[in-house]
């Protein structure tokens, strides 16, 4: 028995001491600042880090179906709120999670609306738990950072104050149309969403719900990626979790043209497209009655001047 | 379906590789703890139970290959030792000057034996034959009928191929063909045999274990112990540095130059099959070293597969010592039942007396040689570039052969003395060309390919080596050729040391806990900060649990 406790004690302590070895590399590799240049990966999301405190009304999550959909600084020319798309590539629920955490620390929006895409992409367990150990042991993400360390990689200091002008959307004004135009009638294969994306669902519900915030689900315009099933799973999870949901596929609620709307036969939508939901957007937002109109608030003025340098910058309107 | 797909039948295909987190992480600590807590009476079972887990993980339903496998060799196993202990009985039934009568009924006996084994084998390669190598052979027919303008064309079949076929398949083989020849009884336990099969550090890559190597000591296993357990970490680790440093790291360079060839310089495409050489040797011996470190937790001793094969003065040392278990079981059950059979003994003798010592045995060794390296192309793979990857290396080895004699003669003439330093570095450097080009022609798309490299290796346009375009196209930075350059030292460093004998993993083990320590923290340090993951990298799946 004293030699099980001797060689627990020695794995116990290699253990620790590994982690505390972790820890401090973790320190050195974690980029100081929110953008591409400083290391970080996912620059365009983590952007929001860089708002100044307090300042988004609504947060988006999910996959490139959020980002080519939604036109936060459309948002604000119509109605005065301030919005931010915090979507990635193939975005897995658990990492919307994780911006919606590292959100909550310096915003309060009122609203957090989820494309719900992301809760038919593969996930397990395991993917969890591995980003729960990346977003502790930061090494384990930011390792390949060794390539470009330099002397302030050794300090303590952090520069969280990079922006994105578009505020996480994703332009583009390619065209590919569709030809499956009718993919909200046809037959299609059953869809169900995991247990895993359910419960870290039921996760994101009660963050919002203790961060002040009511969550949405949302599902924008996808022929390549939506049909009736995937619509039917997810209505029938948001009645169970209390959540409102809201489908654009449905009778196609935005009069999406897919000859012309579409950047990939499809799949996402172009600016044509984006343009159309955030019409929708807009009014669904103003309806609510939870924002204030600040478009003429001086503390605000950084969004107008955005807004400005995004037409001039793509030649498209807003 | 429900109850998790039913269990997770082949959910876990991830854990092929023996260094993800899937199996790193969860599924060997969760194997050691069950183990640990098992009585000890049971612990042999806990082995087999785990091991067969991980199979249904990888291959689900495909598990039945398996199972058929071990099933059909403990009956045959048994069929031969009861003709065996038939045999006995019958011959010491006799008078014991009924010499010639003895004879007589030894060889019915063997004959029935022979039968046997012939029966098992076939049943077996058939399988192995009929699941790798069917497509193979359709595609040909096909290419052969429109060769004579003939319409008509098969459906190529798509077969299920379970994980590690080609590696239980021949161990299997070898324990069946060892009851025959005496060399071990035939196993009464079934699930002994099923362990020694289908040990789940092994199953997926090799070793290709003997009976005799392990069967017992997985039996007879016991609790593990501090020392087996730290020395088997330190073993993986070492593993786990070769797989996720270079070998992950190489893989978008290697497979741009070996799709792309004709893009490159023929200084580009010998640099591709150098990386591709240190890939696979990264990839395969870094598995070995999960395995044998794996083994070495269960206090089981895996054979090696890999002796330091880039220190080979010559092609058949290179194979003696480059996936050693696969070149000795060839050696075993091919080679020398071949060499041994009537005619081409008889083929010697009559060599000998025309041809001489040197080249009459010769003439029979070689034809024993092709069939062995015919058969190695072959194993590797349904395809004409592994056929030809086994004739380079039977044409390399024979005609080493061939020339020898004069070679000496020529060093005599010469007076250049085999054991100078120069000469010894002059062999391995050539060695190491010849395999280089070897493995290049293996990882072609193709044997067409694979010509196409070879005979672009002399041309001069496309992108060359010092090209300031050449790294971004390949897809990595010079911080990723310092850093494999780097760990490559570490490993020519660990293999020198090795190759006089010292024992690294033990004499560090060895050293005090400071030094230890520091050791074993700097190199989990230095996979997770250099390893080629996450973000950027997709992880190579196992090299040769495609084989």
């Amino acid at each position: 028995m004293k030699k099980y406790g001797r060689n627990a004690l020695r794995l116990v302590s290699f253990a620790l001491v590994l982690v505390i070895l972790l820890l401090g590399v973790s320190a050195v590799v974690q980029p100081k600042g929110n953008r591409a240049a400083d290391g970080e990966q996912d620059p365009i999301a983590n952007g929001i880090l860089g708002e100044p405190k307090n300042t988004i009304d609504v947060l988006f999550l999910g996959d490139s179906e959020a980002y080519h959909s939604v036109i936060p600084l459309k948002i604000w020319k119509d109605t005065g709120i301030t919005s931010y798309v915090c979507a990635t590539p193939a975005q897995r629920i658990y990492y919307s999670l994780e911006f919606l955490k590292k959100t909550l620390k310096t915003q309060k929006p009122k609203l957090v609306i989820f494309e719900t895409n992301a809760l038919f992409s593969h996930t397990s367990y395991l993917d969890g738990a591995e980003m729960f150990f990346e977003e502790r042991l930061t090494v384990f993400r930011y390792h390949n950072r060794w390539k470009t360390l330099s002397l302030r990689d050794f300090s303590f200091g952090t520069d969280v104050t990079g922006t994105e002008l578009n505020k996480g959307y994703r332009f583009s004004n390619a065209v590919a149309p569709a030809a499956n135009t009718d993919y909200m009638t046809k037959a299609a294969s059953p869809a169900a969403i995991s247990k895993q994306n359910k419960m870290y669902a039921e996760k994101m519900k009660r963050m919002c719900d203790e961060g002040g915030a009511k969550l949405v689900f949302l599902s924008t315009p996808s022929a390549k990626n939506w049909n009736k099933n995937r619509h039917a799973a997810v209505r029938k999870f948001a009645e169970e979790l209390s959540v409102e949901y809201t489908d654009l596929n449905i009778d196609n609620k935005v009069n999406i043209d897919w000859q012309t709307d579409t950047k990939d036969q499809g799949d996402h939508l172009n600016h044509n497209g984006a343009l159309k939901v955030t019409s929708f957007l807009d009014t669904f937002l103003a309806d609510s009655g939870l924002f204030t109109d600040k478009r003429t608030d001086s503390a605000y003025e950084k969004w107008n001047d955005d807004a400005e340098q995004f037409v001039k910058g793509t030649g498209n309107s807003l | 379906m429900s109850l998790s797909s039913v269990l997770l039948a082949g959910r876990f295909s991830a854990m092929t590789s023996y260094f993800s987190i899937a199996f790193l992480l969860v599924f060997l600590p969760v194997s050691i703890l069950l183990y640990l807590v098992m009585p000890q009476r049971a612990k042999k079972y806990t082995l087999l139970a785990v091991s067969l887990v991980f199979f249904w993980f990888i291959s689900g339903k495909l598990i039945i290959y398996l199972l058929l496998t071990v099933m059909s060799m403990h009956w045959f196993g048994l069929w031969l030792e009861k003709i065996k202990s038939e045999s006995s009985a019958a011959v010491k039934a006799l008078p014991a000057e009924n010499r010639d009568e003895k004879k007589a009924l030894k060889t019915k006996y063997r004959k029935k034996m022979q039968c046997v084994l012939f029966f098992a084998a076939v049943l077996h390669i058939g399988v192995l034959i009929t699941l790798k190598y069917t497509p193979f052979f359709v595609s040909n027919i096909n290419s052969l009928l429109g060769l004579f303008h003939i319409s008509a064309s098969f459906e190529i079949p798509k077969m299920f191929i379970p994980i590690g076929l080609s590696f239980f398949s021949l161990q299997a083989l070898s324990y069946i063909t060892d009851v025959y020849r005496g060399t071990v009884k035939a196993d009464e336990n079934i699930f002994r045999l099923a362990l020694f099969i289908s040990f789940f550090p092994q199953i997926v890559e090799g070793p290709i274990c003997r009976y005799s190597q392990t069967a017992d000591a997985l039996w007879n296993v016991k609790q593990i112990k501090y020392d087996d357990l730290a020395l088997g970490v330190q073993r993986i680790l070492y593993g786990f540095m070769k797989k996720l440093v270079i070998a992950d790291r190489l893989n978008p360079a290697v497979k741009e130059i070996f799709n792309n060839y004709d893009k490159y310089s023929g200084a580009v495409i010998f640099f591709g099959a150098v990386l591709y050489t240190l890939q696979l040797y990264a990839d395969f011996s870094g598995t070995m070293d999960a395995v044998v470190g794996i083994g070495r937790i269960f206090d089981v001793e895996m054979p090696e597969n890999f002796r330091h094969p880039f220190f080979s003065k010559t092609i058949s040392e290179f194979w003696q010592r480059w996936h050693i278990t696969l070149g000795t079981w060839f050696k075993d059950y091919i080679f020398y039942p071949i060499t041994m059979s009537k005619p081409l003994k008889k083929l010697t003798s009559s060599a000998r007396k025309k041809l001489g010592n040197h080249f009459g045995p010769l003439l029979a060794g070689s034809i024993a040689l092709f069939c062995v390296w015919l058969s190695n192309g072959l194993w590797h793979g349904a395809a004409w570039s592994y056929i030809f990857f086994g004739m380079y290396h039977f044409a390399l080895i024979l005609g080493g052969s061939i020339i020898s004699p004069a070679v000496k003669r020529v060093n005599g003439l010469l007076h250049l003395n085999p054991d100078n330093a120069f000469y010894k570095v002059f062999q391995i450097v050539r060695s190491c060309l010849l395999v280089v080009i070897g493995e290049m022609f293996f990882r072609a798309n193709g044997l067409r390919a694979g010509l196409a490299m070879f005979t672009g290796l002399f041309g001069k346009g496309g992108v060359s080596l010092f090209d300031k375009e050449l790294l971004p196209a390949l897809g990595v930075d010079s911080k990723d050729l310092i850093i494999t350059a780097v760990t490559a030292a570490i490993i020519l460093t660990v293999s020198i040391l090795q190759e006089k004998g010292i024992n690294v993993n033990e004499r560090l083990y060895a050293k005090n806990v400071v030094v230890r320590r520091s050791v074993i923290y700097s190199l989990i340090l230095y996979i997770v900060i250099f390893g080629a993951y996450g973000a950027g990298y997709v992880p190579v799946d196992p090299m040769y649990a495609g084989f």
